[in-house]
């Protein structure tokens, strides 16, 4: 028996941790651009800059959808071009690195913002993760309250795929609606937010059993213990 | 009436045959591909029983010649296809669009795998064929022919001096079709299973790759584009891609008819030995023919000047 | 050999090219004709042929047999040939030559003075002979009738197997005195018995024209031992050797030995 040697894409099985605030593999952040005009897009790995472009956003045509994979960027591109209202999607295919994404709109006079993915992902953009370990991941909202859980099994005898989407709207107060979500591993979860918010999903522990869900006590930020009062 | 004839029976006859038939060798290997799996054989067979008679219309019936492999390894190569986890699109409310993930496919380089499994003892088959006899005139003066095909097949050496050779001279052949059974083909998922296996580290990752391709027999099938039964597929592959029963066909009357004579006559025949420093006596031998009926091979031949 | 000798023979031999290239001899060399009472031994060359062979297998319908012989019989072959002799006769002048040096061989004795002597002592080796030179042979050929027969035995080795022509009787045709003839064809048979006939005995597998010699040598690298018996008469046929029909047949066993 022979065999070619196999590379197993080896974040895809080894990520524990997702944090809309650094990019990896299995991670995907969707900007809209409700606006036509032009913008300046820049990548960053590791705070390096990687990448940088322009965004031509139409309003007479163009994809409503881009992919750019973050792992396969080089160098300067010249532009792309995106319809009005249209989304980027910026996901990473391979390797360790952890990228930012920043899009500026350049206007007659100034230079706004619109997104830095290492802050906060701005109202109306999504946050996608597929999972692939099985497991309990817990979701928090970094910054706020919000907090959702995702159940992870491995397929059994169903009919599997692993292109089912699951949406979260992620809303006033960081909830989470639907809180808990029970998918098959390799599936994937979209976190739309209609809020600002940084979103961070880890796995907590291996699924031992069907559980029922968990009651937990809300999740507030930690704050240091005030002494007691006297 | 001719100056010499020489009967030969039918139990002489069988026996030179089966003496003959003893020397075939049958041995082959090829590869070939199909797109998205390449297939290939290394084979070797020889021959064993058999009936052999001979017939009032002159013509020869050899059946139930067993046609017993040594050697019947078959070779199959799978490319993985991608596999990938992601991807699918989800509904968004007017005015978003649709969402669509990017999948992430999680091998990267372009896997296969290759099983060798030998099917020797699956397959049992038998040939027959109908034949006659005829003779030909070795002329040792004339080079061999280029590229010499009866090379690999010939029992003795070319002679060294003209002879009259009579032949068997296959007029058709039957081969049984290959007939692979059922185990056949869980032999070869299971190998093709092991395979994958061996290819994918255990545990769960293991288990979600699998799952993930299905069941690897659903794989098997879809990347080897069969809807039945591997075993079938299998014979269909090797009755008529490989163009394994052809092969056989040409084999045994290149062997038979073109490279090895059942009987053979020098020219000039020696009638008596070289003895005390003369030399032997010999007769030239002309006009030799060969007939057959239901007891006997007859041939006949003159002296000539 | 130089071709004017081939001229001297009373009957001219053809010669097959492969006996010519093989330089193989045309003739038996044998001690010559001794000169009887020659006080010194004096030879003459003689040749002796048997020629123009025909055979005539049963029923006898090209040789007619002299009533001496009878009918062919049964199972047997009829032969013709002529035998031929050939002396070297001297010439006259040959002979006056000669004449002077054997009378005084012829009457010597003791009282030749010792440088004429001529006998040999005693004890020392004799003479060798002279040999007369050969201009021409005289030659006389008879015709032969004989009748023989086949049968299969073994020479040497007990377990070879051959056929062998055995002669059953030999007529000189018309020879006077009887006792001439008789003595011509007592001389003929045991030439052909002891002299040509076992020269022509044929190894059985001759008689299936060396069909089996492939049977034989793949035999035995599967162990066999692949021979030819003749098959019993009468049980397997009623004459083995057969000579009927204007044929000799032949009826073999192939047999096979596990080594």
């Amino acid at each position: 028996m022979k065999r070619k040697n196999v590379v197993l894409n080896r974040p895809v099985f080894a990520q524990q941790v997702f944090d809309s605030r650094s990019l990896t593999v299995l991670t995907t952040l969707f900007h809209r651009f409700p606006e036509a005009g032009d913008y300046d897009l820049t990548i960053w790995r590791d705070e390096r800059m990687v990448h940088r472009a322009h965004v031509r956003v139409s309003m007479e045509g163009g994809p409503l959808q881009l992919h750019l994979d973050l792992a396969a960027l080089e160098g300067i591109r010249e532009s792309y071009l995106l319809a009005s209202g249209g989304v980027i999607g910026f996901c990473v295919s391979r390797g360790i690195g952890r990228y930012r994404v920043e899009i500026v709109q350049l206007t007659h006079q100034e230079k706004i913002v619109r997104l830095d993915s290492g802050h906060v992902i701005p109202e109306g953009d999504l946050f996608a993760v597929t999972l692939v370990r099985p497991g309990i991941y817990r979701v928090l909202q970094v910054g706020g309250r919000g907090e959702g859980e995702i159940h992870v099994r491995l397929p059994g005898k169903e009919r599997y795929r692993p292109d089912q989407v699951t949406r979260v709207m992620v809303g006033k107060e960081g909830v989470m609606e639907p809180r808990v979500v029970e998918i098959l591993a390799g599936q994937s979860v979209v976190f739309w937010c209609t809020i600002p918010a940084s979103l961070r999903v880890e796995w907590v522990k291996a699924m031992e059993a069907l559980e029922p869900p968990i009651q937990r006590p809300q999740l507030t930020r930690r704050q240091p213990r005030q002494p007691a009062q006297k | 009436m001719a100056h010499m004839t020489v009967a030969v029976s039918e139990g002489v006859f069988r026996r030179s045959f089966d003496l003959l038939q003893r020397n075939l060798v049958f041995e082959k290997a090829d590869s070939a591909s199909f797109g998205s799996f390449t297939a290939g054989y290394d084979v070797k067979a020889h021959l064993e029983g058999g009936s052999v008679d001979l017939r009032a219309d002159g013509t020869i019936r050899v059946k139930e010649l067993d046609l017993r492999w040594d050697r019947l390894r078959f070779t199959l190569g799978l490319n993985i296809p991608e596999l990938c986890v992601g991807g699918g699109c989800v509904d968004m409310p007017w005015p978003i669009p649709d969402i669509c993930l990017p999948r992430v496919c999680i091998f990267s380089g372009d896997p296969d795998i290759s099983i060798s499994p030998d099917l020797v003892a699956f397959v049992a088959q038998e040939v027959s064929f109908t034949a006659r006899l005829v003779v030909r005139y070795f002329d040792a003066a004339l080079p061999l022919p280029s590229p010499d095909l009866c090379a690999p097949l010939r029992v003795e050496p070319p002679p060294a001096h003209n002879q009259w050779h009579i032949h068997i001279d296959p007029e058709t052949i039957d081969v049984d079709l290959f007939d692979f059974p059922d185990i056949v083909g869980d032999l070869i998922e299971d190998a093709l299973t092991d395979a994958v296996k061996a290819l994918i580290p255990g545990g769960w990752v293991r288990d979600l790759i699998l799952a993930i391709i299905g069941s690897v027999a659903d794989l098997i099938r879809t990347i080897l584009d069969i809807p039945d039964e591997i075993e079938e597929w299998l014979s269909d592959l090797f009755n008529v891609s490989f163009g394994l029963l052809d092969s056989i066909g040409t084999v045994i009357l290149d062997f038979f008819s073109r490279c090895n004579p059942l009987y053979r006559m020098d020219d000039p025949l020696e009638i008596m030995p070289a003895s005390n420093g003369l030399i032997a006596v010999r007769i030239p031998v002309r006009n030799l023919s060969v007939s057959v009926n239901d007891a006997e091979m007859v041939v006949q031949a003159d002296v000539g000047a | 050999m130089p071709d004017i000798l081939y001229d001297l023979f009373c009957v001219p031999i053809e010669v097959a090219p492969e006996v010519r290239a093989a330089g193989n001899p045309l003739f038996t060399e044998q001690d010559p004709l001794p000169v009887f009472g020659a006080p010194t031994p004096i030879g003459l060359n003689w040749c002796f042929q048997i020629t123009d062979v025909r055979i005539d297998f049963h029923p006898g319908n090209t040789i007619g047999l002299p009533p001496e012989l009878g009918a062919l019989p049964e199972q047997r072959l009829a032969l013709r040939m002529k035998g031929c002799f050939g002396l070297d006769c001297p010439s006259e002048d040959l002979i006056r030559d000669l004449l002077s040096a054997v009378e005084v061989l012829a009457t010597a004795s003791g009282r030749q003075d010792p440088s004429h002597a001529v006998t040999p002592s005693r004890g020392a080796p004799p003479w060798t002979p002279v040999i007369l030179p050969t201009r021409k042979l005289t030659c006389f050929c008879l015709e032969l009738f004989a009748v023989a027969h086949f049968e299969w035995g073994a020479i040497g080795a007990p377990d070879s197997q051959w056929l062998k022509l055995r002669l059953d009787g030999l007529e000189v045709v018309d020879l006077e005195p009887a006792e001439m003839e008789d003595l011509v064809e007592c001389y003929t048979r045991t030439v052909l018995r002891l002299g040509l006939l076992p020269r022509l005995s044929q190894p059985i597998e001759s008689m299936v024209l060396n069909l089996t010699d492939l049977l034989r040598k793949q035999g035995l690298t599967i162990g066999q031992r692949v021979t030819l018996q003749p098959a019993p008469a009468p049980a397997a046929a009623p004459h083995n050797p057969a000579v009927e029909s204007d044929q000799l047949m032949a009826f073999i066993n192939l047999v096979v030995e596990e080594l």
